[in-house]
């Protein structure tokens, strides 16, 4: 009961403060959206195309480039300074310039020369297919137009529309797509689920370590040791104490769950199963934090260890960037970090409808995390406690 | 002026041997910079992995893996992979040994020479793109290598002719011989994006900067705690130069972090910053923004505590809309116009645009708005700290 008692201190003391409730409730949100905006909606390469006055073929050329093969989001800039300016500053992966004239160029008998902009080559020489792709089927009409124009003396327009009925007609060479695995992520998850889940890891780890400051300064201002002049014992500060920053993590843990699951509709999967690693998860990080506390000498040192210590395991157990884009050997690397098995975890059971059962290895490495720094933690902790 | 630095020099040491300053001021920025840069594929270079499975073996077939495909692997997009069968082909995609699969089914040469139907197969994996390229390749392939035909079949319905197969070949070299109407040509453009390595640097460095910059300022209120103000207040010192140390502890620990992070990523990750003039200027104008922030404050704020935490709510939330985490030009353009607002956003623009080259001039308006930042903030913030120092 006393061990409650002391756990219930720490949980209000952190609540009171307004600073921490912003860390704690608000910047996981604000990020949540953020990212969600930003990345949970973008689906394809930018591609921008000028082609004022162009003509008919220019805007059947932007028509065909737009339903072709390759999904694009294309914008439309009102001039080629817009399009380069948007190149330049990457806001537009590739650039199209349909000259002005293209239409009468092309009917004319002369060559249009269509510019791609775009840095570095080797991207734009890929999103480049999807104009090479319209020119192709353009120029082979335009091409059959000429012949038979000249030939037989009719009008080219004449000649561009049976050269279109003899493309339409022809069999021709098609092209069958089969997809067979499934992408980065499933289809159906939702803008802001990944990263509501590795906001869930890297928030519950900060808020942690935050703790350890805390830690701290129970000890220097000599909390710890009135506590043990009144008839409690050891133990009981240390279960308090550890209860206390746990209680704090798995109050912003189900408070991001919550959120997320009602404003933005995130799913999170089998309850039990969630429910478990964000349970073990927000156990790690408690004994991180006491780690951290028990080996710092004074609250800012603990403080400055414990930001850093988590954002950069955070950053490299795919909490800030998603590990599915990882590269090795940093894909590899970031299963040393308890954040990398908390989300694989969490998209298991969120995204592909996993059970306890599936995550079993995630729990289990969670469990060893969560007891090897508490062991860690308590150990040093009754140590200095009883010193 | 003398008493300032006096201040300023005893307050500096002291920062310096604080190894709290060390660990938020240079290592964890150089920390998360090294980690985002190697940790994140540079989405700029697209590559991508093709098993290529020719069944057919017949000319037009050659034609397509010599051509439009060899194409792709000269210009670097992809890495092309010979597989005989259409299983292996399978596999291979499921495997993830390759992005996708292209298949030219037995018989392709022919069907496109008699102008049967020919079907050609792309077999794509998780990467939707490098499905998508692959089948624009075909495609337009495919438009080509009939182009002839069309070119025949129509010069004959328009005479009204039966398909002779002597006029028939004519009208094919006719058609094979004549130039391509459209060209495709590579405009010239400057790059005007740094390198993933300089840009983790720049938006980690100012994102730490703000953590730098608080340390001088904010011991004005824990001098006032501790009751050293007090005294110093008591000495023949005008308050201003009190205020004047303070900041100016401020601006150096910034400018000094700023510097060490430019000089670390240069040297030890191989970021490149561009013209080192134009790059001072920008973490000048940078830690004199971030310290007007500052200072603005702690003139509003009762407590070190208080004001500290506050600075690190102001500071996250501003590199969040700023683009300290991911590149805004990826953002909807709302999302990009509001990051506008930031001194971040600036920064990383200034550095951005120091990547296609040029000095100081190219970063003016970087260095206009991170100024005028500063000035406001810190002008406000120094007429509320005022207060704190009058006797």
């Amino acid at each position: 009961m006393n061990a409650l008692a002391i756990a219930e201190v720490n949980v209000r003391r952190l609540l009171r403060d307004r600073t921490s409730t912003f860390f704690i409730f608000v910047l996981p949100i604000v990020l949540i959206v953020v990212l969600g905006t930003v990345f949970g909606g973008r689906v394809a390469p930018r591609m921008g195309i000028v082609a004022v006055e162009s003509g008919a073929l220019g805007a059947e050329l932007v028509d065909a480039i737009r339903n072709g093969a390759m999904k694009l989001e294309l914008k439309e800039p009102a001039t080629v300074a817009e399009l380069t300016a948007g190149v330049e500053q990457g806001t537009l992966e590739i650039g199209v310039i349909i000259p002005p004239g293209y239409d009468a160029t092309v009917r004319g008998g002369g060559v249009a020369e269509i510019v791609i902009l775009g840095e570095p080559q080797g991207a734009v020489s890929a999103l480049r297919e999807a104009v090479s792709q319209a020119v192709a089927a353009q120029a082979a009409v335009v091409q059959a137009a000429r012949l038979t124009a000249s030939r037989e003396g009719i009008p080219f327009d004449e000649a561009l529309a049976m050269a279109r009925s003899v493309q339409g007609e022809m069999a021709g060479v098609t092209v069958a797509v089969e997809r067979i695995g499934e992408g980065m992520f499933p289809a159906g998850t939702g803008a802001f689920a990944p990263g509501a889940q590795s906001q869930l890891v890297l928030f519950m780890f900060l808020t942690s370590m935050t703790a350890a400051t805390q830690l701290i300064l129970t000890r220097q201002l000599g909390v710890s040791r009135r506590m043990l002049a009144s008839p409690v014992r050891v133990r009981t500060i240390l279960v308090g104490e550890t209860l206390g920053r746990f209680g704090v993590a798995m109050l912003q843990g189900l408070f991001i769950v919550i959120l997320s699951a009602i404003v933005f509709g995130v799913s999170w999967g089998d309850p039990l199963a969630a429910g478990t690693i964000v349970v073990l998860f927000a156990l790690v990080g408690t004994g991180a934090a006491m780690v951290v506390g028990v080996f710092s000498n004074n609250p800012d040192q603990a403080g400055a260890l414990g930001v850093m210590a988590g954002m950069l395991l955070g950053a490299l157990g795919g909490a800030m960037v998603p590990l599915e884009i990882f590269p090795e050997p940093a894909h590899t690397l970031a299963y040393l970090t308890p954040q990398a098995w908390a989300i694989q975890g969490l998209r298991e059971v969120a995204l592909r409808g996993g059970t306890v059962i599936d995550v079993i290895q995630e729990l289990g490495v969670l469990v060893l995390y969560a007891v090897g720094l508490l062991a860690l933690g308590t150990w040093r902790f009754r140590r200095i406690l009883t010193r | 002026m003398s008493a300032a630095l006096v201040i300023a020099v005893k307050d500096l040491r002291q920062k310096l041997r604080d190894r709290s300053v060390l660990l938020m001021a240079v290592l964890a920025p150089l920390g998360l910079a090294f980690l985002f840069s190697t940790m994140i594929p540079n989405q700029e270079t697209f590559h991508t992995t093709y098993a290529v499975v020719d069944l057919d073996g017949g000319e037009i077939a050659k034609g397509l893996v010599d051509g439009p495909l060899a194409g792709l692997a000269t210009a670097g997009v992809a890495d092309l992979t010979p597989l005989t069968t259409e299983a292996d082909a399978r596999a291979a995609v499921d495997a993830g040994d390759v992005s996708a699969a292209i298949v030219i089914p037995a018989g392709f040469t022919e069907a496109v020479r008699t102008g049967a139907p020919a079907q050609l197969l792309v077999i794509g994996g998780p990467s939707s793109l490098s499905a998508e390229v692959a089948r624009s390749v075909l495609a337009g392939f495919g438009s080509q290598v009939t182009a002839v035909q069309v070119a025949v079949g129509t010069a004959l319905a328009a005479a009204g002719e039966a398909p002779d197969p002597a006029l028939a070949g004519e009208l094919a070299a006719a058609a094979l011989a004549a130039p391509a109407p459209i060209v495709l040509t590579a405009g010239e453009t400057a790059d005007r994006t740094a390198s993933s390595k300089t840009y983790y640097g720049a938006s980690m460095a100012v994102l730490f900067v703000f953590f730098a910059a608080q340390f001088g300022v904010l011991s004005l209120l824990a001098e006032r705690r501790n009751g050293t103000l007090a005294r110093m207040l008591a000495a023949p010192i005008a308050p201003a130069t009190i205020l004047l140390g303070k900041v100016l502890v401020s601006l150096v620990v910034a400018s000094i972090s700023m510097t060490v992070i430019v000089l670390a990523t240069t040297f030890l990750m191989g970021a490149d910053w561009g013209d080192p003039l134009a790059v001072a200027a920008l973490v000048l104008a940078v830690a004199l923004a971030a310290s007007g922030i500052a200072t603005l404050i702690v003139g509003f704020a009762r407590t070190e505590e208080q004001a500290g935490s506050f600075i690190a709510v102001v500071a996250l939330t501003l590199a969040v809309f700023g683009g300290s985490f991911f590149p805004m030009s990826q953002a909807p353009e709302g999302m990009a116009a509001l990051s506008l607002v930031t001194p971040h956003a600036w920064f990383i623009r200034g550095i951005n645009d120091l990547a296609a080259g040029g000095g100081i001039a190219v970063v003016a308006p970087s260095l206009a708005v991170l100024v005028a930042i500063g000035m406001v903030t810190g002008g406000i913030g120094l007429l509320r700290a005022r207060q704190v120092v009058t006797p």
